[in-house]
């Protein structure tokens, strides 16, 4: 078995901004193994708990983790794919009249298992993300953004027509935007690629609304000067102004940018002392040490904050500010 | 320039998904576009897209011009 120490890299095999990171790891020298929760390529052998032998193989390489160095939890890394089984036989039915049973229990002991895993193995290394953190709640996130001073925007969840005529009716800002309370859509196919913004609802467009629809997240508009996307990192912040004020289609959002001939405006950005300090509140209360930070600067100079993806792309900040964020990732891991 | 259409979805289907999905969008991709040319890396364990390279330097300098 392998005993060099490695880096634990924790990732999907789309995510481009791990392959940066890797090619620094490379530069310097630092051996690591990646697991990827979307492919099969690692496969889990062997746990002992108290001899410390957690056993993955790897092109044909057995590694213990018990073993590493550093943690980058970039992703969840582990999956069922890690494990020897037939999924064409896990889809037959075994309890007479409950098809699905086996299968939910299947995931169950997984999780519990990979959990583990991921709880065991950041002690006493250096992590980068967290597992428990990797996927916070947007609501409970504006909760503790509050509770720190930290403005936000008025927020409702609304489930009819007459709940927006109400806001609308009611609100200083001039519209209500819309968007995912989890993730938003963003999905790939071999041949389509579906996306959801955050988008502006106003008492015109109503019309072509349903009358009653699932619990869906609405804010007052900001009226923005420009919008922040920040990169946070073991308390140091690395900050991008987007100038996505100027054009129509991104007035709303700066990610419905389609004009690849007239790139927007962005520019490395330093933060204030007290919007930094109202940050790194929480970023501590979230048990966080890394994500990537949406805010609006608005006409009046304020910090409003929306939303932090504890595992949101950083090659968009880092390139145009030339931050060489992932060198710095990997001079930690 | 992405051509982005919205994804057509009927009312009854609308009345049971969240707002957002009303604004839902979609493009064909194309073989020139990035998500289109992938590959895989064994080294890096990862799928590489390929971005497009229609102007990789924005303007060249003619560093013997600059004036210290």
């Amino acid at each position: 078995m392998e005993n060099d120490e490695k880096i634990l890299v924790l990732s999907r095999q789309d995510d481009g901004s791990t392959s940066n990171v890797i090619e620094w790891l490379v530069t310097y020298n630092k051996p690591y193994i990646r697991l990827n929760t979307d492919d099969d390529k690692a496969r889990l052998h062997f746990l002992d708990i108290d001899d410390r032998e957690l056993t993955v193989s790897k092109h044909g390489e057995e590694i213990n983790l018990f073993n590493i160095s550093s943690i980058w939890h970039r992703r969840r890394g582990f999956s069922l794919k890690n494990v020897a089984i037939n999924f064409d036989e896990l889809e037959k039915g075994i309890l007479f009249d409950t098809p699905n049973y086996h299968k939910n229990h299947i995931n169950s002991e997984y999780k519990v298992l990979t959990e583990y895993f991921h709880y065991i193995l950041q002690q006493d290394v250096t992590a980068i993300g967290n597992y428990v953190s990797t996927d916070v709640n947007k609501l409970i996130v504006l909760e503790i953004a509050k509770k720190y001073n930290v403005p936000i925007p008025k927020s409702y969840v609304v489930t009819t027509k007459d709940g927006i005529r109400r806001i609308l009716a009611n609100t200083e800002a001039s519209f209500v935007v819309t968007k995912a309370i989890s993730q938003g859509v963003y999905h790939f196919t071999d041949q389509y690629g579906y996306y959801s913004y955050t988008e502006r609802i106003t008492e015109e467009s109503l019309d072509e609304l349903p009358d009653r629809f699932f619990p869906s997240l609405l804010q007052e508009e900001i009226k923005k000067k420009y919008e922040l996307r920040v990169f946070y990192l073991n308390e140091e912040f690395y900050a991008m102004a987007i100038f996505s004020q100027k054009r129509a289609d991104t007035v709303v959002d700066f990610r419905k940018h389609t004009d690849q001939e007239n790139p927007q405006r962005k520019v490395p950005y330093n933060l204030p002392q007290h919007v930094k300090q109202g940050l790194i509140d929480i970023m501590n209360e979230l048990q966080l040490n890394t994500g990537s930070i949406d805010i609006l600067v608005d006409e009046d100079n304020n910090y409003i904050f929306l939303e932090v993806n504890p595992v949101g792309q950083f090659g968009m900040t880092s390139a145009p500010c030339n931050y060489y964020l992932e060198r710095k990732i990997a001079k930690i891991l | 320039m992405i051509k982005l259409k919205k994804l057509p979805i009927s009312e009854p289907q609308l009345e049971n998904l969240p707002l957002f999905y009303n604004y839902l969008i979609y493009n064909e991709l194309l073989p020139s576009d990035p998500f289109y040319r992938t590959a895989y890396s064994e080294k890096y364990s990862s799928i590489i897209f390929y971005t497009g390279s229609d102007k990789p330097i924005s303007k060249i300098v003619d560093t013997t011009e600059i004036k210290r």
